[in-house]
């Protein structure tokens, strides 16, 4: 079962202010289930992110999902980018081991055009993964544009 | 006195200036032990065929020592057999360690790690035992009938005799090829039927400063069901999937369900120990085939919520 925040926040209308929150009896142990399966889901992301063995593993895997929001095709370049990484080769030992564990897809177009996904179908932990880092996750990208932005400011 | 073994040297995998002289290390072992391997394996190829040109044309050696030895001495049935069998086996043997990716250093890394964990690592290639039990039988009826104890004649039994001694021979050098090819084999035993076996990979070129040098190890659990069981298939993805296991496919050709995992040195015992429990996950769920009441249920049909028990409402009852 892939859990998803956004289908939870929508079935139980947790965004809508207007409206009382009333859980009873059977749809209260659901919601229970439901959220403690969320928890679950970000215990076993953090589990895992915090083992990828290699330095820049885990970042690869956040700028990936956050990068999924805006973009429909992904290559190496474009993550290398969103890390403000120099140099495309500090990232090919990462690459190499979230490809071997099956959690991303590299579809080699030509012999420099890789495109990247997120294998979600595999993993369905990253669903929620994905969710969570596109709301919240700022990319180095986006924080280096925030900075300059306030450093031009008069 | 004693020549002392040389040690070798610890692999340290935990900043990148120490594995990178790791995998420099794994590297030079390895091109090392090929080369040992390729010069065997030219050696028994220069003896094979100094021996066929022996007994095929003996006139090219009519000026060297060989002329000196009696030719009925390489022409006996028990010579020919034991260099023919001796020199295919080693030969498909020799090819076999020359594929496997392994050090004695990293080796040594992986036992350590895993006696940490309680467990013990295994190197277990048998074909060399199962030759030498196998071949010393041939040998041994070989030699009878080259001392002319064992002797033919034109009778039934005699011709029943010599077909089940040919396909005996065969089978005393195919059985031990087939083992090196497909069951020696690195592994840890973990209980009567549960078992990992262990690939390594690593890149064989130079390792560069910038470039990508992983070394991994593939662990594969043993055979779980055959993947037509749907109840099998239900339990394995499920498992699968919670545990992020790699779901890479090794062969579309075996017809049998296994876990598989990959890791590095680095994050080894946490990924040995995610693929254990998932066997143990395995084994608690597919015996008690709880998770599988809806097994007849097309799989296509079965992702659908509603049609099984909820994964993980029950294994949240359990923790």
């Amino acid at each position: 079962m892939s859990i998803s925040f956004e289908e939870f926040i929508q079935k139980y209308d947790i965004d809508n202010f207007t409206k009382i929150l009333e859980l009873k009896g059977q749809e209260k142990v659901k919601f229970y289930n439901e959220f403690i399966e969320i928890i679950k889901s970000i215990s076993r992301i953090f589990d895992k992110l915090t083992n990828i063995a290699s330095i820049r593993g885990g970042q690869v895997l956040m700028s990936l999902a956050k990068l999924e929001k805006s973009e429909t095709v992904i290559n190496k370049t474009d993550i290398k980018r969103s890390l403000n990484i120099d140099r495309l080769e500090k990232l090919l030992h990462a690459f190499d081991y979230l490809e071997e564990n099956n959690y991303i897809n590299i579809e080699k177009k030509t012999s420099k055009f890789h495109v990247i996904k997120l294998n979600e179908k595999d993993n369905p932990d990253f669903t929620l993964f994905r969710e969570i880092i596109q709301k919240f996750w700022i990319s180095p990208e986006e924080e280096e544009a925030r900075v300059n932005k306030w450093r031009d400011q008069k | 006195m004693k020549k002392q073994k040389k040690a070798f040297p610890g692999l340290n995998f935990e900043n990148e200036e120490n594995s990178f002289k790791s995998i420099e290390v794994i590297q030079k072992e390895f091109f090392r032990k090929t080369v040992k391997t390729v010069l065997y394996i030219l050696i028994l190829l220069a003896i094979y065929i100094i021996y066929s040109l022996i007994t095929i044309r003996p006139e090219l050696f009519e000026n060297t020592f060989i002329r000196l030895i009696n030719h009925s001495y390489f022409s006996n049935l028990t010579i020919e057999w034991i260099l023919f069998s001796t020199t295919t086996f080693l030969f498909v043997y020799f090819l076999k360690i020359t594929y496997l990716k392994y050090t004695p250093s990293l080796i040594s890394f992986i036992k350590y790690e895993s006696k940490n964990l309680g467990f013990d690592f295994k190197k277990e290639f048998n074909s060399g035992q199962i030759f030498l039990l196998l071949n010393s039988i041939s040998i041994s009826i070989l030699i009878y009938i080259d001392l002319g104890w064992i002797k033919f004649e034109d009778t039934l039994g005699s011709g029943f005799f010599i077909f089940t001694f040919s396909v005996y021979l065969t089978l005393s050098l195919i059985i031990p090829i087939f083992w090196a090819l497909f069951y020696d084999k690195f592994i840890i035993q973990l209980k009567d039927d549960f078992y990992i076996l262990f690939n390594f990979h690593f890149k064989i070129g130079k390792p560069k400063k910038d470039g990508s040098n992983l070394v991994g190890i593939r662990l594969t659990s043993n055979r779980l069901s055959p993947k037509n069981d749907k109840c099998g298939r239900i339990v394995h993805s499920k498992i699968a999937k919670r545990r992020w296991l790699s779901r890479r496919k090794i062969s579309k050709f075996n017809p049998y369900l296994h876990f598989y995992e990959f890791s590095t040195p680095l994050n080894f015992q946490k990924q040995f120990l995610n693929i254990v429990l998932a066997l143990t996950e395995w084994q608690n769920y597919y015996g008690s085939r709880i998770l599988c009441f809806d097994a007849r249920i097309p799989l296509n049909k079965i992702e659908s919520k509603d049609n099984f028990l909820d994964y993980f409402q029950f294994f949240s009852n359990f923790k």
